[in-house]
C-alpha cells in the first residue's frame, strides 16, 4: 500500500534534526521499505512509500516511520508529553455492550461534553500536516482523530453523543439491515457477517470500515462519545472489500492493528480535546479489552547471523541492532532472545530477526559467493526439454515463432474477472489468434520481405478442462498458389513425425484454411508414439541443439505508418552483381528506405535485369507520393549517371 | 522444405534458452508446472492465506472458487518438492497472469524464471553470487547487485535486487530471499535440516533490458516485425 509521510512530521519525533531529506530516503529504501516518490515542497518533503503487508501492521503511521529512522540513525527520540484531564463525574460513562463472539478485540469509549466550537486554540499546524499529505479538513474533531491515525496509526471514532439513543452495542449485523454512511447518498446493505457499532435506532457505523450518517459530529454538536477499538484483520477486510469501502481504518485493521495502540490513540485524541477546547468535561473511560496478546519472544541461534547473512558479526553489534529496534534482546547460552515491541506483529521467528538485524547492518555488505556444484543431475523435465527441441526444428524448417495471447473472445473456460470483454475467455486451440497475428503479418508481408509467412507458436491452450501444449504450424499465401503448401505441410509433418516419435493427425481434419492461410494444429501432449512421457530427460540432446544466444540486437520499434511499395528494374552488363547495385540503391535511397530486396533478374544479351522492391516508411509521419518519388528520383539519376546502367 | 531461410525464435524463447544453459552450467535442473492453478499451490502452500493482504499483492485471475491462473512461476516450487528430496536447485521458466491494465511494462501476460536452490548450506551470499553470476553472463558485462528488504511472505528475509551494468543506474528486476521455513514445512522438508534460497525474475524484463524494446506488449500480438530482428 502507497502511504505519503511528511519529513517536518517525522522530524517532530525526534530531539535532534534528521539528515537532509534526500538521505533520510535514500536509507528507508535500503533499510526499511521501497520509496516510490519523494515529494520537495517549499518548506517540507513529502516521501511516498510502498508499504507491504508485513510492516503494515505498525508502518502505516508517521510514528512507525519514525521508529525505523530511529533504529537506522540511532538517534533520540522526543519526549511528548500529553496533558491529561481529570474525570469529571457529572458526565456519565457510555454504555457499551459487546455481544459473544463478535470478532473484536478491544472496544474503548468515552463520553466528552462542553466542545461547542469555535476552537479556543490555533489548530493551523494539525490542519497543515494533513493538507501536506492531502487529507482535507472536516470538522476539528474529525481532523484531530485522523491526525491522531496518521501520527502513531489508531483509527479513531467519534458520534455525536446527542444523536445515540441508549447503549452502544457491538454486534453483528442482521440479513439486509441498512446504514447511511456519512458522505454517501444511498444507504449500504448489510450482512450477518458484519460488524456494527448500533444503537436501539439501529446501526451507527460500520465497525472499523466507516461512520454512519446519523450520529456524525456538525457545527453545532455539543457532546461526543470517542471511540478507539480494535477489530480482528480478517472480520474487517471481508467487510470492507466486499461493500467496496477500503477506507483508511479499514486498511489498518486489515493489517492487524496492536490492541495496547487503542489506549494510546485515545489518551492522544483526549489531550488535543483538552488543549482545544479547554472548557471540555471528560467522562470515565469503558474499556472492553477480554485478553491481552502475549509477549512474544523469538530465540535466534548466534550462528545463524553468520550461516545466512554471510557477514560475521560481533555479539554487542546484533545486541546494538535489535536494542535500536526496541527489541530488548539478551543472549541466552548460544541464542539471542528478542522480545519484540507488540507493534511488530510481522516479527515472530528466528529468520524475521536475521532479516532485521541484516537490513539495519545493511545488505549492500553482503557479498556473493557462487554456491558449489551439489553432485548428481538435476532432472530437467521432459515437457520442457521436447517442447523447446521442437522450437528449433521448426525454426531449421524456416517456421518463425510467434506468441499469441492466451486469452480470447470465445473458449471453453471462461474468466469471472476479464481484462475485458474481449478477452473473457482462456483460448481453447491457438488456431484464431494465430489466423489473427498472420492476418497482420500477411499485411506487413512486403515490409518483412517475403512472398509467404511461415510462422508457428508452440503455447498452453485450455480445452474443456484442464490445460495442454499445442503446436501450430500457419502459412500464408495459398489462394495465389505461389506454393504448394500442402507438399510443405506434409514434409514437414514427416521430419516431425520421423524427428520426435509422434504421430500427427491428419492434415485435411485438423487444418483451417482461410483468406489463403492455412493453419495446422496438433496437441504436443497426446503425440509421442513410443515414449510414453516421462517426466525428465537428459539435457544433452537439448542443448545440442540450441542456437547461441543473440548478441549485439538492437531492437528497432517498427513504425506505425503506413509503408510505400516501389519496384525499379536496372539493366545492367553483365559482370555487375545484383548486390554491387543493391549497394548503390541503399547508399541513395535516404534514410527511409526500410527494405530491399530483389524478386527478378533476367538476362538479354550482355547485359543482365535486376528487379529490386523497395519499402519506404517513416517513423514520424505517413510518407507522401511526391517524397517518395523524390527518393526514387535520386536513385535513378545515380543509376544513370554510370555508363552502361539504365532504368528499365 | 518451407524455405531456403531458418526461420526466428520469440526473443522471449531465446531468452529462455539463455537462462537454461547458464543455470544448467550450474547444476540446475528445470521444473515445469501448469498454468491454471489452485489457490493451494499459488498461494496457501507458499504462506500466502485466504482473507491476507499478502494476496492484494497480486491481482489474479479467477476461474472459480478453486481455479485461478497463477500469478507466479513461485507455485512450481510446492509441485518439485513435493516430488523430491533435498538438496536440489532447479529453474522454473513460465508464463504468468495479472488481472491488470496493460501498459509499456504491464501486460496481463508474461514470462518469469522461478529459481529454487535447497540444501544444507543455503545462504544470502550464495544467492547473490548465483544471480551475479547469472547476470554477469547473460548481459556480458560488469554487474552490481544492490539488496533492499521487501516481502514476498515465502520467503524470509525477503529481498528485491536491484542490477546496475556497468556502472549504470539501479534497475529493479527481481524479488528473491531465503525460503520461508513453513514453505519448506508445508513440502515435507525438514527446516532444521535443510535451508532454501529462491527467487523471481520477470523474463520479460530482462528481454526489453538487453535487447532495448521498451513496450511488453510487443512480446504477445504475434507481430513478425518484431521477431524477425531476433
Amino acid at each position: 500500500m502507497l502511504a505519503s509521510y511528511s519529513y517536518q512530521w517525522l522530524s517532530s519525533f525526534f530531539k535532534e534534526p534528521l539528515p537532509k531529506a534526500e538521505e533520510v530516503a535514500d536509507f528507508l529504501n535500503r533499510r526499511s521499505f521501497e520509496i516510490e516518490k519523494v515529494r520537495k515542497g517549499e518548506t517540507d518533503t513529502i516521501f511516498d512509500i510502498s508499504i507491504l503487508p508485513d510492516r503494515a501492521s505498525y508502518a502505516l503511521c508517521h510514528k512507525g516511520v519514525a521508529y525505523e529512522l530511529h533504529a537506522i540513525f540511532n538517534t533520540p527520540y522526543h519526549e511528548r508529553v500529553l496533558k491529561t484531564p481529570t474525570i469529571s463525574h457529572e458526565v456519565s460513562e457510555v454504555r457499551v455492550s459487546v455481544r459473544d463472539g463478535v470478532p473484536a478485540t478491544r472496544y474503548i469509549a468515552q463520553r466528552v461534553e462542553g466542545i461547542a466550537l469555535p476552537l479556543k486554540a490555533d489548530l493551523t499546524e494539525i490542519l497543515q500536516r494533513l493538507q501536506s499529505i492531502n487529507e482535507r479538513s472536516i470538522h476539528p474533531l474529525v481532523d484531530m482523530a485522523n491526525y491522531i491515525m496518521f501520527d502513531m496509526g489508531q483509527p479513531l471514532h467519534v458520534f455525536d453523543a446527542d444523536k445515540v439513543d441508549g447503549e452502544l452495542v457491538i454486534r453483528f449485523a442482521s440479513h439486509g439491515e441498512e446504514v447511511l454512511l456519512i458522505g454517501e447518498e444511498s444507504p449500504r446493505e448489510l450482512g450477518e457477517s458484519d460488524v456494527v457499532i448500533a444503537d436501539k435506532k439501529g446501526v451507527l457505523a460500520i465497525a472499523g470500515i466507516k461512520g454512519g450518517a446519523r450520529a456524525a459530529v456538525t457545527s453545532s454538536t455539543n457532546a461526543v462519545i470517542i471511540e478507539s477499538a480494535n477489530f480482528d484483520s480478517v472480520a474487517i477486510r471481508k467487510t470492507a472489500r466486499r461493500l467496496n469501502l477500503l477506507s483508511d481504518a479499514a486498511k489498518r485493521f486489515e493489517n492487524k492493528v496492536n490492541p495496547f495502540r487503542a489506549e494510546k490513540g485515545i489518551d492522544q485524541f483526549i489531550s488535543y480535546i483538552h488543549h482545544f477546547f479547554p472548557d471540555a468535561r471528560f467522562g470515565s473511560r469503558y474499556d472492553w479489552f477480554p485478553s491481552k496478546p502475549s509477549q512474544v519472544s523469538v530465540k535466534t541461534s548466534l550462528t545463524l547471523f553468520e550461516e545466512v547473512l554471510g557477514i560475521s558479526l560481533r555479539e554487542e553489534e546484533i545486541l546494538g541492532i535489535l536494542t535500536q529496534l526496541e527489541m530488548e534482546p539478551r543472549i541466552d547460552n548460544g541464542f539471542v532472545v528478542s522480545n519484540p515491541p507488540p507493534e511488530r506483529a510481522d516479527v515472530v521467528i528466528a529468520e524475521d530477526i536475521i532479516d532485521e538485524v541484516g537490513r539495519i547492518y545493511g545488505y549492500e555488505h553482503v557479498k556473493g559467493v557462487l554456491p558449489k556444484k551439489e553432485k548428481g543431475d538435476m532432472p530437467l523435465d521432459f515437457h520442457f526439454s521436447y517442447e523447446n527441441r521442437l522450437k528449433v526444428f521448426l525454426i531449421q524448417q524456416g517456421f518463425s515463432e510467434l506468441y499469441t495471447s492466451s486469452f480470447a473472445p470465445e473458449g471453453v473456460q471462461k474468466l469471472l474477472n476479464p481484462i475485458a470483454k474481449d478477452r473473457a475467455f482462456l483460448r481453447a486451440s491457438l488456431k484464431d489468434t494465430l489466423f489473427e497475428a498472420m492476418v497482420r503479418n500477411v499485411h506487413n508481408q512486403d515490409l518483412l520481405g517475403v512472398e509467404a509467412i511461415h510462422a508457428f507458436e508452440i503455447g498452453t491452450v485450455f480445452p474443456k478442462e484442464g490445460e495442454h501444449t499445442s503446436v501450430a504450424l500457419a502459412i500464408s499465401g495459398i489462394k495465389n498458389n505461389k506454393l504448394n503448401t500442402d507438399s510443405i505441410l506434409h514434409q514437414v509433418r514427416g521430419a516431425i513425425e520421423n524427428t520426435f516419435s509422434m504421430v500427427l493427425p491428419p492434415i485435411e481434419k485438423e487444418s483451417t484454411v482461410k483468406d489463403g492461410i492455412l493453419i495446422y494444429k496438433f496437441s504436443l501432449t497426446e503425440a509421442p508414439k513410443e515414449a510414453p512421457l516421462q517426466l525428465e530427460e537428459s539435457p544433452d540432446q537439448l542443448l545440442s541443439m540450441l542456437p547461441a544466444g543473440k548478441e549485439g540486437v538492437v531492437y528497432r520499434k517498427p513504425s506505425v505508418y503506413p509503408f510505400v511499395v516501389r519496384d525499379i528494374a536496372i539493366f545492367v552488363p553483365e559482370e555487375v552483381t545484383s548486390s554491387h547495385v543493391s549497394k548503390l540503391i541503399m547508399e541513395h535511397a535516404g534514410v527511409r528506405l526500410q527494405k530491399l530486396y530483389i524478386f527478378d533478374t533476367f538476362k538479354k544479351d550482355d547485359r543482365v535485369s535486376y528487379a529490386f522492391r523497395l519499402i519506404f516508411q517513416d517513423y514520424a509521419k505517413t510518407l507522401s507520393d511526391a517524397e517518395v518519388n523524390d527518393c526514387m528520383g535520386k536513385i535513378s539519376q545515380k543509376v544513370e549517371e554510370i555508363s552502361g546502367w539504365q532504368v528499365r | 522444405m518451407a524455405s531456403k531461410e531458418q526461420g526466428h525464435l520469440h526473443p522471449i524463447t531465446q531468452v529462455i534458452f539463455d537462462v537454461y544453459r547458464i543455470f544448467h552450467e550450474h547444476g540446475f535442473g528445470v521444473a515445469r508446472g501448469p498454468e491454471l492453478e489452485t489457490p493451494y499451490y499459488n498461494f496457501d502452500a507458499l504462506n500466502i492465506p485466504k482473507d491476507h493482504p499478502a494476496r492484494d499483492l497480486q491481482d489474479t485471475f479467477w476461474l472459480g472458487p478453486e481455479k485461478l491462473l497463477r500469478t507466479h512461476t513461485s507455485s512450481v516450487q510446492m509441485h518439485f518438492m513435493e516430488k523430491h528430496k533435498p538438496p536440489f536447485r532447479i529453474i522454473a521458466p513460465g508464463k504468468v497472469f495479472r488481472q491488470e491494465a496493460s501498459d509499456r511494462t504491464h501486460e496481463a501476460q508474461f514470462h518469469q524464471v522461478e529459481g529454487l536452490v535447497v540444501s544444507k548450506d543455503a545462504s544470502l551470499p550464495q544467492l547473490i553470487g548465483t544471480l551475479e553470476y547469472f547476470m554477469r553472463v547473460f548481459f556480458d558485462t560488469d554487474i552490481t547487485l544492490r539488496l533492499r528488504p521487501s516481502y514476498f511472505s515465502f520467503v524470509e528475509p525477503g529481498v528485491e535486487i536491484d542490477v546496475s551494468r556497468d556502472g549504470g543506474p539501479w534497475i529493479e528486476v527481481l524479488g528473491a530471499g531465503m525460503v520461508h521455513p513453513q514453505v519448506l514445512k508445508n513440502a515435507g522438508i525438514d527446516p532444521g535440516t535443510w535451508r532454501g534460497f529462491a527467487f523471481g525474475v520477470g523474463i520479460d524484463r530482462l528481454t526489453m533490458l538487453k535487447y532495448g524494446v521498451d513496450d511488453i506488449r510487443a512480446f504477445y500480438n504475434g507481430d513478425l516485425r518484431l521477431v524477425t530482428q531476433f
